[in-house]
């Protein structure tokens, strides 16, 4: 078999694993329509759903009602559209950190498993020190001292302290791919680092990085919205975490039952789009992993 | 004589996702008080499986499905819980392949001594401490350098010699042995052979040594039978099962076995590989690796006596003889 | 030889997190001592000028001094125990950290001990006797465990239990009418008002310590060592104990390093939440208050703790498994 015929298959092999995980695992199936239809609600609600920000005292802490499917907030804002108009937010913060935060751990792991010896040992010393010190409280001191205004650096703070966990696994990943054949033969044929990188091990540990871009994608969430709630990075009024700042917080609206339809609705998103989240990536890892098959 | 051990048409299955594999087939033997006896076969033939089922400790997926297996007069299949408890170690104990980690890891030695004795009733520790350190003095160990040592220290071949010291603790019947010497090195091995020999003259032990190595067979046992795809080929005494096989994969097993002719050029592997158990055809499982094999033995042909002593399961018996190249 | 190997690593982390911090925070502390010298300039009616000098000293900055002297000054302080200045509080971060903490190790290993062992049990349950009910219904409960953020689950047992059923307090670790000291009633006064917190730690973890342990333990199953057990004629009880259990056991010890760092990280949203004065609460007032000596006290405080709890973790490790202590 050539290399390039080798590559081809696992490329093929990719997109027949994911085809087959939506057809045989019903909750990666769940997982995946769940993710879909949040992934419409960030792009297209917005356009669909207006969003109203004007306060009108009368139509506060309305129940749920065809007019206001959520119910409204602690001013009659429309809490349906605030979520809608908040997926966006939270989502895309979320993507551009996994982005950020896949990005850093694959440069990591890849040096540190390419290079080996003192440059390997200095990375896995930081890669453990990230691994430690839990990163709640590194976002927030970062999140702190740098006075977060917008999506971009928010998800750069999440992004410093997540990238530990995948980095190790990609260098390891990259340690066994190194003894492997094709490899070997992409060496032999005088093909370069960059060849090498780009088209022999790349391919071979983005199964793996795509069901880890979606744990991390889930981590970010939960941080972002924690650091939201903790009423730090105040630059979005319709983000989910700051909705659960208002509700909790700044209005009150948990203290009195009225409040609970507003107080509960951005939690449930959270929930609902976290376990999309594992159901799907519970079911990637199922078909990548042979060795979780059971 | 009596029988100590008595086992009727045994049945295990184990029951798989691509079907049902039958890995013990209608075994039948008896085991006398005082002897050794020898099940030899290939890795895969189901001699570990027999010996667990003899313990009637057979592990999931697999179950036994019909037969019986009578120790002593008792009804070991029958047996439940503080009986079948009570059943395992005290009457037949067993010592395992080598090659297993048989010793819990996190324990040391010596509570693997103390959980066996305590669980069995024996509440004396002094007792019990001083019955092991003469076991383990009668495999040639020294008590107080191992009791304290964890398995990872201690060597494979005294490990072993643990594992048997151990398996004498509650002064059984009978021992199973399982490939006990596999794993060790030549020198290990018959060094370790002949700590068991001595021990059960010492105690009178019976013995039911399961292996794939003839030349152990030749040295120590006093019977043999001999299996192959989960079924007894043949059963005889020692000097039949050399001199007067009636089995072609007997005779087969002798020519492959190096040593005992001692002539290395002449040592003839059996040719083909062992049959899929799962579903296999009916009839005699050797009959394709088979140089008598005929139309017949598409026949099962059961395993019926030749001579007083002497049962073999092939219809071909009578041509069978001692120097016939194998296929 | 391993263990100074150990403790070297665990300095070295804790000396680099400490150096990462100061320069993080030590960019910005100008404008919060402005803040509070602007308040002595209204109370005491002194001069800006003369405020903002009096501030500095008592915070211990000098905007002249170079990095490097106020890195060393730092460093030394810590080495000493000397956790910072709090310009909020006006007083050492030290003493903050001496009413606070205590709180926290209360929460937490209360936590960490109930979940650990509830998980471990309902894990080795379920690795024992294969197919029970019980598998798929610690599976769900993993699912929705993992998906809710345990700020989440704070926040929906806030709103249960102390908000609409009231069965329990909204805020504090003890009622203010109770004398502290070492009396029945002050004691219940400290469990009644920590059960919130603790409950949401220990919903939180327990199905993702009765998963590590169910996979831990069916792996053991598997061994050589619990079928010669069975063999032996042991009883079920002791084979499940000190067979099963202590081997399958052993890899989940680090993982308890783990959980403690991430509850103690998340503690600051949990104390929020439940209004409980441990270090999270306090480190949210920090940073809500912009207070950076008292951030970087606490900061430096919990990776400390933090990185103490994986060091502790590694030594049981190798106590507990006697394979390991050879290789030393």
């Amino acid at each position: 078999m050539t290399v390039a015929s080798i590559r081809a298959e696992s490329r093929w092999r990719t997109w027949y694993a994911t085809f087959l995980i939506l057809y045989r695992n019903k909750r990666a199936f769940v997982g995946f329509l769940i993710l879909l239809a949040f992934l419409l609600m960030a792009i297209v609600g917005p356009y669909l759903v207006p969003l109203d920000m004007s306060a009108r005292y009368a139509e506060r802490y309305l129940p749920p009602s065809w007019e206001h499917p959520l119910g409204t907030d602690f001013v009659g804002r429309d809490t349906f559209a605030l979520i809608v108009h908040g997926s966006r937010d939270v989502l895309s913060i979320a993507f551009l950190a996994a982005l950020f935060t896949v990005g850093i751990a694959l440069a990591v792991g890849m040096v540190a498993g390419l290079q080996g010896g003192l440059v390997d040992a200095v990375l896995m010393l930081l890669t453990n020190t990230v691994l430690t010190i839990p990163k709640f409280p590194v976002m927030l001191v970062f999140a702190t001292v740098f006075r977060v205004k917008d999506p971009f650096s928010l998800a750069l703070i999440l992004s410093v302290w997540a990238w530990g966990g995948l980095a190790r696994a990609v260098r390891s990943q990259i340690l066994s791919l190194k003894e492997r054949e094709f490899i070997e033969a992409a060496r032999v044929m005088g093909l370069g680092l960059p060849h090498i990188v780009v088209r022999e091990l790349l391919p071979n540990i983005m199964p793996y990085v795509a069901i880890n871009f979606l744990y991390i994608m889930k981590d970010a969430i939960t941080a972002s919205v924690g650091l939201m709630f903790l009423g730090i990075i105040p630059f979005s009024a319709t983000n989910w975490g700051m909705m659960l700042n208002l509700a909790t917080q700044q209005s009150g609206a948990i203290y009195i039952p009225q409040g609970l339809y507003y107080a509960l609705a951005p939690m449930v998103a959270i929930i609902l789009f976290q376990l999309g989240a594992l159901f799907f990536a519970h079911g990637l890892d199922e078909v990548l992993n042979p060795r979780l098959r059971s | 004589m009596k029988p100590l051990l008595r086992v009727r048409d045994l049945v295990v299955e184990f029951h798989l996702d691509r079907g049902t594999l039958r890995a013990v087939n209608r075994v039948s033997l008896d085991v006398y008080p005082g002897e050794i006896m020898a099940i030899v076969g290939e890795s895969g033939s189901g001699k570990s499986t027999l010996a667990f089922a003899l313990l009637n400790l057979v592990p999931p997926p697999g179950r036994i499905v019909e037969g019986q297996v009578s120790f002593n007069g008792t009804d070991v299949l029958a047996l439940r819980g503080d009986a079948l408890r009570q059943y395992r170690w005290r009457e037949v104990a067993m010592v395992f392949q080598a090659a297993q980690n048989v010793l819990n890891p996190v324990m040391r030695v010596v509570d693997h001594f103390l959980d066996t004795a305590r669980d069995h009733g024996l509440t004396n520790e002094g007792e019990v401490l001083a019955w092991a350190e003469e076991l383990l003095r009668m495999v040639r160990l020294e008590p107080a350098r191992v009791f304290s040592a964890y398995p990872h220290e201690l060597s494979g071949g005294m490990r072993q010699r643990v594992v048997i010291a151990l398996s004498l603790l509650l002064k059984p019947r009978m021992v199973i042995l399982d490939e006990p010497t596999t794993a060790l090195d030549v020198v290990t091995q018959a060094y370790i052979m002949d700590i068991l020999n001595e021990i059960r003259r010492e105690m009178n032990l019976t013995m039911l040594l399961l292996t794939h190595d003839m030349s152990v067979v030749a040295k120590i046992a006093d019977r043999v039978g001999v299996m192959y795809a989960g079924q007894v080929m043949e059963i005889a005494d020692v000097d039949s099962i050399f001199y007067r096989p009636r089995h072609p994969y007997t005779v087969g097993l002798i020519h492959a076995a190096p040593s005992l002719l001692g002539d290395l050029d002449r040592k003839q592997p059996i040719p083909g590989s062992p049959p899929d158990l799962i579903n296999p055809p009916p009839g005699c499982p050797f009959r394709p690796r088979c140089g008598y094999a005929s139309a017949r033995c598409e026949e099962d042909p059961g395993l019926h006596v030749i001579a007083d002593g002497h049962w073999v399961a092939c219809h071909h018996w009578e041509q069978v003889t001692h120097h016939a190249p194998v296929s | 030889m391993a263990v100074l190997k150990r403790i070297a690593v665990a300095l070295v982390t804790l000396f680099f997190v400490t150096t990462l911090t100061f320069f993080v925070v030590r960019n910005t502390p100008g404008d919060a001592l402005q803040v509070w010298a602007l308040e002595i300039v209204q109370t005491y009616g002194i001069s800006m000028e003369d405020a903002m000098k009096q501030v500095r000293a008592m915070y211990g900055y000098d905007p002249d001094e170079p990095v490097l002297s106020q890195y060393i000054r730092y460093v030394k302080g810590l080495a000493r125990g000397n956790l910072g200045t709090s310009i909020l509080y006006k007083s050492s971060v030290n003493e903050i950290v001496f009413q606070a903490l205590p709180w926290t190790v209360f929460i937490l290993s209360t936590s960490l001990v109930l979940s650990f062992s509830i998980g471990a049990l309902l894990g080795m349950a379920i690795a024992w006797k294969r197919k029970t009910v019980l598998d798929p219904i610690i599976t769900g409960y993993a699912a929705i465990t993992g998906a809710t953020p345990d700020y989440i689950t704070a926040l929906i047992l806030l709103i249960i239990f102390a908000i609409n059923l009231k069965w329990f307090p909204l805020k504090g670790a003890y009622d203010p009418a109770v004398k502290p000291g070492f009396t029945w009633e002050f004691i219940k006064s400290v469990l009644y008002h920590g059960v919130l917190p603790i409950a949401a730690y220990t919903f939180e973890n327990t199905a993702a310590w009765a998963l590590a342990m169910k996979g831990s333990a069916v792996s053991v199953l598997g061994e050589d060592y619990i079928m010669a057990a069975w063999a032996r004629g042991l009883k079920e009880r002791r084979i499940m104990t000190r067979y099963m259990g202590r081997n399958a056991m052993l890899p989940l010890v680090t993982g308890l390093a783990i959980a403690f760092g991430s509850m103690m990280g998340g503690s600051v949203l949990i104390e929020t939440i439940f209004n409980y004065p441990g270090i999270g609460w306090f480190f949210n007032q920090a940073v809500a208050r912009r207070d950076y000596g008292l951030m970087q006290g606490l900061f430096f405080l919990t990776a400390a703790a933090v990185i103490l709890a994986n060091l502790i973790a590694d030594l049981l490790y190798t106590r507990l498994d006697p394979r390991i202590r050879l290789e030393e």
